[in-house]
């Protein structure tokens, strides 16, 4: 019977494809940190189209406070920088076939990811809020009711987020956050659970406006499992850019808010952190002039 | 590799299979409907017919299927499962019209003449002894034209419409088991079209063709 056959050469094909794959996923473990050294370049995953956080601009130049994290920990290694995009249905695929080192971007850490991947301290807090049309109620309270139609984007952290408080809630989902403005304006949603910072910039393009945050979510850099060595020095990293004042700044620059979460363990930072390891700790002196240029609006020549 | 994922996200499959699969059968009903007939037209002897189907075919399949698809979306503001639906239709139609009009066009022309030499009107010459070989010229085309309407049917997730596509990227998006989902979303798709080429060959048998 052919559809036998076709289903036999189905599985085969399938079993071939798992194989691949499953090579594919890098075979040793802990090696990125070395990797990273010895190629001398980092791999960063960004999002090219989440201002403030990670986009590019006009001319194409890799702008906002996730580039400008992944510009300083690239300089603290000594080494390159080469940025690759990433969306939310790439980062994952990305980051287990070792084509990113790492994925610095808004990605929130959750149980079930965490199964898959791991992830370092919190680096950004951001604001759930729901961009609505102008004149529309702006309290969250009036978005509650199964009636209403909540646009997001998949993979967005606030949508399990208002699934949890709200079960019976309704969605629609887009790939894009334009498409789901889009759906906003012309009617299709009633309401987008979106972040405060992009909230804002698409309220300041008119015709839309957000409501008080209903939420706060933790975004982290994600990395991929059993890379201690690497989750160490990333946390060891931001925790220095942290004592140092650079986070700060950087939040400072990008999101003009001060930074609304406390870094490290529990919100402590690891005593002796500022210590550098003998093995293991790369951390290199700042060439002059580089902390100025970070925080200038011109950080994407420092690549 | 975790495959239990795909057992807890079993009812998502499912409401996405079962909306690609009905999504997919309007589709192909609709754009058999509208292709056979232009094809049909197209295959007459009137000049201006002709010039009115090869411009309609023309112009549909070279857009690309995610273009109409916004554009019925997001420009002309339709709700979202119309918008699906008519840009699956449409440019499905195209190539169905063109599939068709080759199978007319591939008997013989010696019959036509010959039907209308023993004083047939020309529809009589069509239905009884054209349409009836072309249609068994054309199952076989036709069902790659079946199986690209599931294959295209993907796009719809661009607009939200939950179809198989969206529920493996949001297992994708929810869990980080990409793979896993892939899978499922390759196994299923497989499933739809052998079954839409299991139904073809059995009509090919019933019809006579080998």
């Amino acid at each position: 019977m052919g559809a036998t056959r076709a289903l036999a050469r189905m599985a085969m094909a399938l079993a071939l494809a798992g194989v691949a794959m499953a090579s594919a996923e890098l075979a040793q473990a802990d090696q990125t940190l070395d990797t990273v050294l010895k190629r001398g370049k980092l791999i960063a995953g960004i999002t090219y189209d989440s201002p403030p956080s990670g986009y590019l601009d006009a001319q194409g130049n890799v702008l906002g406070y996730c580039a400008d994290v992944a510009r300083y920990i690239a300089k603290r290694l000594g080494v390159g920088l080469e940025f690759v995009q990433i969306t939310a249905s790439s980062r994952v695929p990305l980051l287990r076939t070792g084509r990113i080192d790492a994925e610095i971007a808004i990605t929130t850490p959750n149980k079930v990811r965490n199964e898959v991947v791991d992830f370092t301290f919190t680096y950004i807090s951001d604001n759930g809020v729901m961009l609505v049309r102008e004149g529309q109620s702006t309290k969250v309270e009036d978005y509650v009711s199964p009636s209403k139609v909540i646009g997001s984007t998949q993979g967005n952290g606030f949508v399990a987020g208002w699934k949890n408080l709200h079960a019976d809630a309704q969605f629609k989902l887009y790939p894009e956050e334009s498409s789901v403005v889009v759906a906003l304006k012309k009617g299709d949603v009633d309401a987008v659970l979106t972040n405060e910072f992009s909230a804002h910039r698409f309220a300041q393009s008119g015709g839309l406006a957000y409501t008080a945050a209903w939420t706060t979510s933790p975004d982290s850099i994600m990395i991929r499992q059993d890379e201690s060595k690497w989750r160490n020095w990333l946390n060891w990293a931001l925790q220095r850019m942290w004592l140092e004042g650079t986070l700060q700044k950087l939040y400072k620059k990008w999101y003009g808010v001060d930074v609304n979460f406390r870094m490290g363990d529990a919100g402590e930072i690891q005593s002796r952190v500022m210590e550098i390891g003998q093995t293991d700790d790369p951390w290199k002196d700042l060439p002059p002039g580089f902390f100025d240029a970070l925080l200038s609006d011109k950080s994407y020549t420092l690549q | 590799m975790d495959w239990h994922i795909l057992w807890q996200y079993r009812a998502a499959l499912w409401d996405g299979l079962v909306t690609t699969v009905w999504l997919s059968a309007l589709a192909i009903v609709g754009s058999t409907a509208v292709g056979v007939l232009v094809g049909c037209l197209g295959a007459t002897p009137s000049f201006y017919l002709r010039r009115l189907t090869a411009a309609y075919t023309e112009l549909l399949r070279n857009l690309p299927l995610l273009v109409k698809v916004f554009f019925f979306y997001f420009v002309l503001s339709m709700p979202t499962i119309p918008a699906a639906l008519l840009g699956l239709v449409l440019h499905q139609s195209a190539y169905i019209a063109d599939v068709t009009g080759a199978g007319i066009r591939s008997v013989a022309r010696g019959q036509l003449d010959a039907g209308l030499a023993l004083g047939h009107g020309y529809w009589q010459v069509f239905r009884y002894v054209i349409l009836p070989q072309a249609v068994r010229i054309v199952i076989p085309p036709m069902t790659t034209q079946y199986v690209a309407v599931i294959k295209n049917s993907s796009i719809v997730a661009l607009i939200a419409v939950q179809d198989l596509t969206y529920q493996t990227q949001q297992i994708n998006v929810e869990t980080f088991r990409g793979f896993e989902a892939a899978t499922a979303a390759t196994v299923l798709y497989v499933i739809v079209a052998l079954g839409i080429i299991g139904s073809m060959t059995l009509l090919q048998r019933r019809v006579g063709v080998r």
